[in-house]
């Protein structure tokens, strides 16, 4: 009997863990839980609307993915496409990155195999959220290599609710993005280690990081010029040594010659001027060895010194030449607009409008930080503070990774998106640090604290203050009331994250809702409505013309050839297609002939305001017949009576408002009234003479017939715009319509 | 009005036509007219308003009514704008603009030579460790710049030139110097943003670093209150001022059956 009560306390004993194994189960349940919570937030259009793919370029991806999973890999890779920018077509397979496509039909091989009978549209629907949960397991080894695990926890944490990444990677956005940032992590992490251990393997793993990378997201070029940097100023900094160029030479070669696979790419990594700079500090990096090995051999200093300072110059100096010789002579090619545009950031504005007009290209105000990053951006600089103090290889790397990725995300909104896990870590540093601080202080007991010596910070809605080194209870209550500060502070980042990603980014943008009269929520599925009525309705070789915006969808959902698409690759045939919708009708038939079109799709609706005037620029600046002037009346677009009269006329307007002058759209209002616009439109009697309406989607009852010229036109309405909470959507949806009008 | 920068671009219009067409082609002639010497010609054309471009054909008989004035809404103030004008009233063509370099081939070269010859002297003084780049104060500071000028939407202020403040519609009288409205910002408004997002990062560095330093308990604990309320209302004001501008209500969701 008395062994009873000895066992089972033996037992329990048992089951009692050693401190450090309680550590561990912490850890990995808050992991695991980051990994859940990762995943699910991203789920909330899934949830209000259906598993679906969103906006507009994932539509391609999905269709090569689809013809990738039917077709096999040599004949996705050889394709070429003859149903998009119809005359021209497409070589699909020399342009465009496959990490995402390979990547989503590995993921449904295995699923299959393991006999889970899933459609390859919900692997592509759930690629990014898994990705993103993937990215918080990378985000919290790379806190953990950078300064401690408590530090990588939380930076796993904040990565996975922070809105700058889950603008690109919510269930249905099946975009590179969503797994080039877990491949741009990835390489960052195993780099900084491999630099840390200088172990071959780990810069191995790094050549192939970056190698999916490459495969996955034209932003590679962003690594490709980021370690080279970082490689630069610690060679300045005099921190060389054999880790470093161990880690870079083996990222370099390796990483170059394995990009080179991806037909995209091509020869790039030797031929472009955005390379150049790796190329640069690679040879930079063989002459500090070099120069090491003989200061080895050498034992007179000053014979040394010498030799260095001659080395040096007649390095840079061959370098330099040839770098000259190579631009001059046209091998090596200068910077593309795209990241030429980031260096000077005037440059697209003026010279290249179709750039400079998408939406996601903008420059940022700063409320775009606010909303993306919230109180993170109070904690960059406490964290650059810390990161500054114990300086080291890893935290040199992460500074300069966040202060380049700030810098570029100031000049397009696009690219808060790189910005995001630099932000995340260094911020993380701040938080696990102060709170570590304030809860050693919690719980030393009755240990005097030497002035001067702690380093705290941290605090409610705040982040900066030193603690009190006197009056010991003054300082635990402090301590106390300064932990319930930074708690709230996440609690209310948290609160502000779930908000933003229900709201704003949850929008599939090819379904909209609005809140009708009552606050009942009213669904339109026009689009969808649309393409299916194309693909069930119209001869299999139909072909359609749209604004670009459209391709993509059209051809995945509607299966029909389209004559331009998303890839704008051609600014010549998308100038055609904008001059045909902006000219007269009798000049537009002829246009719309040529093109061998059987079917005009547009867009009507939208919210006013925002500076629409590409569609005239593209068209005009191939085209100069087509002048922007001749549609503005006192420099901004009208459409109502005081409208211009080549706006009243052009083909877009007569479609848009075909017989759009019966209809009664407002109670109070007299007919004709756009309720995008707020006017009353111009010309309300539009007679289409070689146009004929074929289909409009339920919320516009407006029919075009032609038989004359079976020419069909087709046309969707969406309604009032203003109604949707949906910032990114009404961007999109501005920018449709003033290109289409 | 920027006046001159249109008469450089008029000046390198007319140098590209001429070395285009090897001074051979004398249809077209460039010309400008300064108001204060020649205010008769300024009526003689009928100019009421600047800038203004005028392209007088062969067949004019009337200064003022017969040639052709360039439009406002053409204007880009471009070299590029004002030749395709010319080409598309004349049917001459201008042909490639040639702008000179920013920097001439006499000044490359002496800068490249002055590079090359400095060149030793630098890589010793890094070499040695003494430059100025080693001191992590710098970097700390550069970091600093560098984050306010991304942070407070500087490169936005730069590409979209925007004014600094803007005056009120209603009352002229009054400045408005926050544009209420997600996505712009005016000059003013962002260093102020930055400012405050800045102020709270440095009162850390001050805390920690300086005031370890002094030895009155007393002023090292009104200092701390004073950092403490300090950033409490530089936080505070920077939350008011985003949910001012963007108009956003965030909130948390409750389950709909505690309503």
């Amino acid at each position: 009997m008395a062994t009873m009560p000895a066992s089972a306390s033996d037992l329990l004993k048992s089951f009692k863990l050693k401190t450090k194994q309680q550590e561990l189960l912490i850890r990995v349940s808050i992991l695991c839980l980051v990994y859940i919570l990762a995943f699910i937030t991203r789920l909330f259009s899934v949830l209000r609307y259906e598993s679906m793919i969103h906006e507009f370029d994932p539509y391609f991806n999905y269709r090569t993915t689809l013809y990738l999973t039917e077709n096999g890999f040599y004949d996705f890779w050889n394709w070429f496409d003859y149903e998009s920018w119809y005359p021209l077509g497409r070589i699909v397979g020399g342009t465009l990155y496959p990490g995402l496509m390979v990547t989503a039909v590995l993921i449904y091989r295995i699923l299959r195999f393991l006999r889970f009978a899933v459609h390859i549209r919900e692997v592509c629907v759930l690629t990014a959220p898994f990705f993103a949960s993937n990215t918080t397991l990378v985000a919290y080894f790379f806190g953990k290599e950078i300064w401690d695990s408590g530090a990588g926890l939380v930076a796993a944490i904040l990565i996975a609710v922070c809105p700058g990444y889950i603008s690109r990677s919510v269930a249905g956005s099946y975009d590179n993005e969503g797994v080039a940032i877990f491949a741009l992590l990835f390489t960052f992490y195993v780099f900084v280690k491999a630099v840390n251990t200088g172990s071959l393997a780990w810069s191995l793993a790094s050549a192939f990081g970056y190698f999916y990378m490459v495969s996955a997201w034209g932003g590679y070029v962003f690594i490709i010029n980021l370690i080279p940097l970082y490689v630069l100023v610690l060679l300045i900094t005099g921190r060389y040594s054999m880790r470093l160029y161990v880690a870079y030479n083996c990222m370099y070669i390796l990483g170059m010659l394995l990009a080179m696979q991806i037909r995209f790419v091509g020869f790039q990594h030797v031929q472009s001027g955005e390379h150049m700079a790796a190329m640069g500090v690679f040879f930079l990096m063989q002459v500090f060895y070099f120069l090491d090995w003989v200061k080895h051999m050498l034992s007179d200093t000053k014979l040394f010194q010498a030799f260095l300072r001659i080395t040096v110059t007649s390095a840079v100096a061959v370098g330099g030449i040839a770098l000259g010789l190579g631009m001059v002579s046209g091998y090596i090619s200068p910077w593309t607009g795209r990241f030429y545009s980031l260096l000077d950031p005037t440059y697209a504005k003026d010279h290249i409008p179709i750039i400079a007009s998408v939406s996601e290209h903008q420059p940022t105000a700063w409320s775009s930080f606010m909303f993306d990053f919230h109180i993170l951006l109070f904690l960059f600089p406490a964290g650059l503070y810390f990161c500054f103090k114990r300086l080291s290889d890893a935290t040199i790397f992460i500074v300069m990774y966040g202060l380049t990725s700030m810098y570029f995300a100031g000049v397009m909104v696009r690219l808060i998106l790189v910005a995001t896990p630099a932000v995340c870590l260094i911020s993380a540093i701040a938080v696990s640090a102060t709170v570590k601080n304030l809860t050693v202080l919690l719980r030393s007991k009755n240990k005097v604290v030497q002035t001067g010596s702690t380093k705290g910070s941290g605090g409610s809605k705040s982040s900066s203050k030193a603690l009190l080194d006197q009056s010991q209870p003054f300082q635990k209550n402090g301590a106390i009331a300064l932990l319930f500060g930074a708690f709230y502070l996440l609690s209310r980042y948290a609160t502000h994250c779930t908000w933003v990603t229900s709201e704003a980014y949850s929008s599939p943008s090819i379904v909209l809702a609005a809140r009708g009269a009552h606050g009942n929520r009213v669904i339109f599925d026009d689009y969808r409505e649309a393409y299916f009525w194309l693909r069930q309705n119209t001869p299999q070789d139909a072909k359609v013309m749209s604004w670009w915006d459209y391709g993509y969808q059209i051809t995945a959902m509607g299966n029909r050839t389209v004559i331009v698409d998303n890839n704008t690759w051609n600014n010549t045939h998308i100038a055609t297609v904008g001059r045909a919708m902006s000219s007269y009708e009798d000049e537009a038939i002829e246009i719309i002939r040529s093109l061998d079109v059987d079917y005009v799709l547009v867009v009507f609706g939208g919210v006013t305001g925002y500076s629409s005037d590409d569609i005239n620029k593209i068209g005009g600046g191939v085209f100069p017949v087509i002048k922007e002037p001749d549609y503005l009346v006192n420099g901004e677009y009208r459409v109502d009576k005081g409208a211009a009269p080549k706006m009243l006329n052009c083909l877009m307007y007569k479609l848009c408002y075909y017989r759009f002058g019966e209809m009664m759209t407002e109670y109070g209002k007299p007919p004709g009234y756009d309720r995008a616009r707020g006017v009353e439109i111009g010309n309300k009697d539009v007679k289409l003479e070689h146009l004929e309406e074929a289909f409009t989607t339920s919320n516009w009852i407006i029919l075009r017939k032609d038989n004359a010229s079976f020419q069909w036109c087709l046309s969707l309405g969406i309604v009032d715009l203003a109604l949707a909470t949906n910032q990114n959507f009404l961007e999109t949806e501005l920018l449709t319509l003033f290109q289409a009008t | 009005l920027r006046l001159r920068e249109l008469r450089r671009e008029f000046e390198i219009v007319a140098s590209s036509f001429i070395t285009n067409h090897n001074s051979s082609n004398t249809k077209l002639f460039f010309g400008d007219i300064e108001f204060r010497e020649s205010q008769s010609s300024f009526q003689l054309f009928g100019v009421n308003s600047l800038p203004h471009v005028r392209l007088v054909g062969p067949t004019a008989k009337s200064l003022k009514d017969d040639s052709d004035v360039m439009d406002q809404g053409d204007f880009s103030r471009l070299a590029e704008s004002m030749a395709e004008f010319v080409e598309s009233r004349t049917k001459l063509t201008v042909g490639p603009i040639h702008r000179p370099p920013v920097l001439s081939k006499m000044q490359l070269g002496l800068i490249t030579a002055l590079l090359l010859l400095c060149l030793p002297l630098v890589a010793k003084r890094i070499f040695a460790g003494e430059t100025l780049l080693h001191d992590p104060k710098i970097w700390l500071s550069g970091a600093v710049f560098v984050y306010f000028f991304s942070v407070s939407g500087a490169m936005h202020n730069i590409i979209r030139k925007m004014p600094m403040f803007l005056v009120d519609r209603n009352d002229p009288n009054k400045l408005v110097f926050f544009y209420q409205g997600s996505g712009m910002q005016l000059g003013a408004e962002g260093f102020a943003v930055g400012f405050l997002y800045t102020v709270v990062g440095l009162l850390l560095a001050v805390v920690t670093h300086v005031l370890v330093y002094v030895k009155d308990a007393t002023a090292k604990r009104l200092a701390m209150l004073f950092t403490l309320l300090v950033s409490f209302w530089a936080v505070k004001k920077v939350i008011l001022l985003d949910n001012w501008k963007t108009g956003y209500g965030i909130h948390g969701f409750w389950p709909s059956s505690w309503n």
